[in-house]
């Protein structure tokens, strides 16, 4: 067989191989979407019902706006408005990630530039991050009621900044290494203050890497569970918090519902994702890839 | 030995053609040089030999039989890559290995092949270090012995010496045509540097925008270049282009440019018209000259062995001539220089050669 | 990289997050030990009021089957989803490392499940896995045969499904660093030893394969800690059944604490499993640390 007929055999082989994974992959998201637009006779059905028929926004209407369009499962949901779930998610998501960005670019502008942190420092710091959090789930617990941060937002957040901070200061850092400290030279020479160096020269260029780390330290906070779920009681739920509300019932599973939530919680993070996809591999890999 | 013969090969990547219609015949034993600018298709050329690239139409023929449908490894060809492509996890004498091992060839004669390569190539000292131990003149030696240890046929090699400092290069270059004396294989070399191709070559290949533009010995590239292309490309430094016009006056051809009048009668019939003279450095006499063309001297660059001379003359054009030894010139000074009973080149507007004349 | 004289901003940030980390650390630490030293039952006075018993409840979580359970499913659960991950991961990166028509639209694809809220990931597989669903329907489609698993209800599947909700979700996180680490790979080498001779599959075990080590390394430990916490998706699939087939350490420890009320025992087990994570984090530290080692002297010449 040539040359050409081989490569093309490989070329239809790859495609069957990865199409293969590809019918993995979108699957569950398919089924998740089409659940969430389902009419609740059509949940659980069997045989399964593939596609919903008739659409239905209802789903959307009661898990995202509160209204009690099927008065039968009333009784066995904990249906709340789910908008004040909506807003802590993004107060605290979106306040945790900022404080842990900003941090995370003084601490790395000072590892990469001054030194303050060896890199092996560094590296065992963030191989810390690594223990399971539920095993400090317990004491937190306990020290947090102690000192009267349960259930409360500063409380949270600290804990969200305290766990991404390694994350956000390693993918900052390995982006401002990326910039030669000659450019901060140069421009400190032609007589640039520390301060305007660093603000008009080095962060326009790392600009972009800190969008992507924002992004991506926003994703863990957003989709965070465990430490959400055992800070908090009544005050201040997230939105997966609310999610798991939806497992409560007694009369079967309230699969629409939970979908059609589960669905508006998801796709926020897979724009971003989609958008940042190319910045997430010059951050993620901690120095052992060569550039 | 193998004689590689390229048949009206074409390459082309995404609309743009690389290689055209190539036809090429390199001899057994030769020393083969693609010369030219970047993306002229030299490299791409090489890489179709080795069946790193595919021609879009064409064909290969090493030894007389088509190797298009042959892999890489098939065709017996030894290659040297402009950044070396060692291996950087194995030590030296396992990338030197390395061709042997894939075909299997037993431990005790690789080690036996391996330690003589070394021996020829002076490395035997590095033969348990990595390649980043190495410098650029070593590692340089490790590629060579690589494709050396597997006895090809012959030899591609992609712009060895880039990479290596100025002296470093001239000798390499040295050791490289040693080599190929020694080993009598064919070589195929690729480089952008024409120096490299008129010291090494057996033959000279010059291409420009995937054309072969002329192929000779580098003494007739040098002394009967094709085009303008070809004569401005060769020669260090490079050839004096006079821009101007052909005219007749009473009936003799005269080349008319900023500094007067150059008659072309050896040419015999030259059509009118915008024109380039083409004249070398080392042909434009600066003493002793009577009744010559004007000029002043705008820049002298002392180099030793020579002095280069930047001459001005007619509106602000420029000159360089290379001075004997002796000649006292100082910037400003007026001089005359003249170069008529040397040899130049005419070429029209399109830079095809018109004539030459002496 | 030039160290410039930063010592006044050393002196100024480095003691707010030290302040800040302390500020977590300490007390954590403190209540990890005092609760596991002390027999608390909640609602039964104030904490400071706990009788001190030694290490009883050490002893307790020690003798307790359950906790060795525990721990040997999160070590196979780990360890079984590390590893698939990194073969399903590594393979679609090897077959993508080249562009192709499509790339780019199989890419964001695949690393979608990456971004899946993993609660949701975990009921979303409920859904899927019922016994009279839309999984075992499929399965019945291709295989022809009336499939109908408890996914659920039976021990073995219960954590096959767990594992494949683990390996799902996660391999896009394998899948980008090995075909960074594939494409980052300079390509003269493997030219070279295609002109050589070498076959793909020699290219791709001395060459290609050796190269990649560092970032195999790197992808096979970070998962392999993170799959030791792994707790929503767990936690919304199975609850840790059925009765405690799918228990995991999170979960094990989740129920121990929350559920059985047993706060000490809870702390307890938290330390434990806090020093044995600890030993294999510095172990993972070390290993990490000489291959970073290994790789810079690949590419930067010493001495």
């Amino acid at each position: 067989m040539n040359r050409r007929a081989r490569r093309r055999l490989y070329g239809v082989g790859r495609y069957v191989l990865l199409c293969l994974w590809l019918v993995v992959v979108i699957f569950p998201l398919f089924w998740s979407v089409m659940t969430s637009f389902k009419p609740p006779y059509q949940w659980f059905t069997w045989p399964p019902t593939w596609i919903p028929d008739p659409f239905t926004l209802n789903n959307y209407r009661v898990a995202w706006f509160g209204e009690l369009l099927d008065t039968r499962y009333i009784a066995s949901a904990n249906v709340q408005t789910v908008f004040p779930a909506l807003v802590n998610s993004v107060f605290i998501a979106g306040t945790s990630t900022m404080l842990s960005v900003v941090l995370g670019m003084l601490l790395a502008y000072g590892v990469s530039r001054y030194g303050i942190l060896s890199e092996r420092t560094l590296f065992r710091l963030l191989m810390l991050r690594m223990i399971p959090p539920i095993v400090v789930a317990v004491p937190v617990v306990l020290y947090y009621s102690t000192i009267g941060l349960l259930d409360s937002y500063p409380g949270l957040i600290i804990i969200y900044v305290v766990t991404t901070l390694p994350y956000s200061v390693w993918m900052i850092k390995s982006f401002i290494d990326e910039i030669p400290i000659e450019i901060e030279q140069a421009a400190e020479l032609l007589g640039a203050s520390r301060a305007r160096t660093i603000g008009d020269i080095v962060f326009p260029l790392v600009r972009s890497g800190v969008v992507a780390t924002f992004l991506f330290i926003l994703i863990l906070t957003w989709s965070e569970y465990l430490m959400a779920l055992t800070l908090s009681s009544t005050n201040i739920s997230t939105l997966p918090v609310a999610l798991s509300k939806y497992e409560g019932s007694t009369e079967g599973r309230l699969y629409g519902w939970q979908q059609a939530l589960a669905v508006g919680v998801t796709v926020p993070l897979i724009v971003i994702g989609w958008a940042i996809h190319r910045h997430l591999v010059r951050g993620f890999s901690f120095g052992m890839l060569r550039r | 030995m193998a004689e590689i013969r390229l048949v009206k090969l074409r390459k082309e990547f995404k609309g743009t053609v690389a290689v055209r219609e190539m036809d090429l015949e390199i001899r057994e034993g030769e020393f083969l040089v693609l010369v030219g600018p970047s993306g002229c298709g030299k490299t791409t050329t090489l890489r179709m030999i080795a069946g790193l690239e595919e021609p879009t139409s064409g064909e290969i023929l090493i030894d007389g039989r088509t190797a298009n449908d042959l892999e890489p490894g098939q065709r017996n060809l030894g290659m040297v890559f402009q950044n070396l492509a060692l291996f950087p996890h194995k030590i030296v004498f396992e990338n030197i290995a390395f061709g042997l091992r894939v075909k299997k060839v037993p431990s005790d004669e690789v080690r036996a092949r391996v330690e003589q390569v070394a021996r020829t190539m002076h490395i035997t000292h590095l033969l348990a270090k990595l390649p980043a131990q190495c410098s650029g003149g070593e590692a340089q030696r490790v590629a060579l012995a690589r494709t050396l240890v597997t006895n090809p046929s012959a030899f591609l090699l992609d712009e060895p010496l880039s990479n290596l400092d100025a002296m470093l290069r001239k000798e390499m270059r040295a050791e490289i045509d040693a080599l190929h004396s020694r080993l009598g294989k064919t070589f195929v070399y690729v480089t952008h540097d024409q120096e490299e191709a008129m010291t090494l070559a057996d033959r000279i290949v010059v291409m420009r925008g995937g054309v072969m533009e002329q192929i000779g010995t580098p003494l007739e590239i040098y002394h009967e270049p094709a085009n303008q292309f070809v004569a401005s490309f060769f020669g260090s430094p490079a050839m004096n282009l006079l821009g101007g016009e052909v005219r007749q006056k009473a009936g003799r051809p005269a080349f008319l440019f900023d500094g007067g009048l150059v008659p072309l009668e050896q040419l015999g019939k030259v059509q009118e018209g915008p024109a380039t003279l083409g004249i070398r450095p080392e042909a434009v006499r600066l003493d002793g000259v009577v009744n010559g063309y004007h000029g002043h001297v705008a820049l002298v660059e002392p180099l030793g062995k020579e002095t280069l001379v930047y001459l001005n003359y007619g509106a602000e054009r420029l000159l360089v001539a290379v001075a004997s030894p002796g000649l006292q010139v100082a910037e400003g000074m007026r001089v005359e220089f003249d170069f008529r009973g040397e040899r130049f080149y005419l070429f029209d507007s399109e830079g095809r050669r018109l004539g030459r004349g002496d | 990289m030039a160290r410039r004289q930063g010592r006044r901003f050393k002196w100024f940030i480095l003691p707010v997050v030290t302040v800040l980390i302390l500020f977590l650390l300490v007390p954590i630490i403190f209540f990890q030990i005092f609760f596991s030293l002390h027999q608390w039952t909640a609602y039964i006075g104030e904490w400071w009021q706990a009788e001190f018993v030694g290490l009883e409840i050490f002893a307790d979580v020690l003798g307790d089957a359950r906790f060795y359970w525990a721990l040997v499913r999160s070590l196979i659960f780990a360890g079984a989803s590390t590893v698939l991950c990194l073969v399903i991961g590594f393979m679609l990166a090897y077959l993508m490392r080249e562009p192709f028509r499509g790339r780019g639209f199989f890419y964001l694809l695949f690393i979608t499940p990456m971004l899946v809220v993993p609660l949701a990931i975990g009921y979303n597989y409920e859904m899927l896995l019922v016994q009279k669903g839309p999984f075992n329907q499929l399965l019945s489609w291709i295989t022809g045969q009336e499939i109908q698993v408890s996914w659920f209800a039976e021990a073995v599947p219960a954590f096959l499904s767990i594992i494949f909700i683990e390996v799902w979700n996660w391999t896009p996180f394998v899948f980008i660093l090995m075909l960074a680490g594939l494409s980052g790979m300079p390509k003269e080498p493997i030219e070279a030893a295609r002109v050589l001779g070498a076959s793909p599959l020699q290219i791709f075990f001395q060459i290609q394969l050796p190269l990649l080590r560092p970032v195999i390394v790197l992808a096979l430990i970070l998962r392999f800690l993170e799959a030791l916490g792994e707790y929503p998706k767990v936690w919304s699939l199975t609850r840790g059944g059925p009765g405690s087939y799918t228990e995991t350490m999170p979960v094990y420890l989740y129920i121990t604490s929350w559920e059985h009320f047993n706060i000490s025992k809870g702390a307890a087990v938290s330390y434990l499993v806090l020093l044995i994570v600890a030993a294999i984090v510095y172990l993972c530290i070390r290993i990490l640390l000489r291959e970073k080692r290994a790789l810079e002297t690949l590419y930067r010449p010493s001495a």
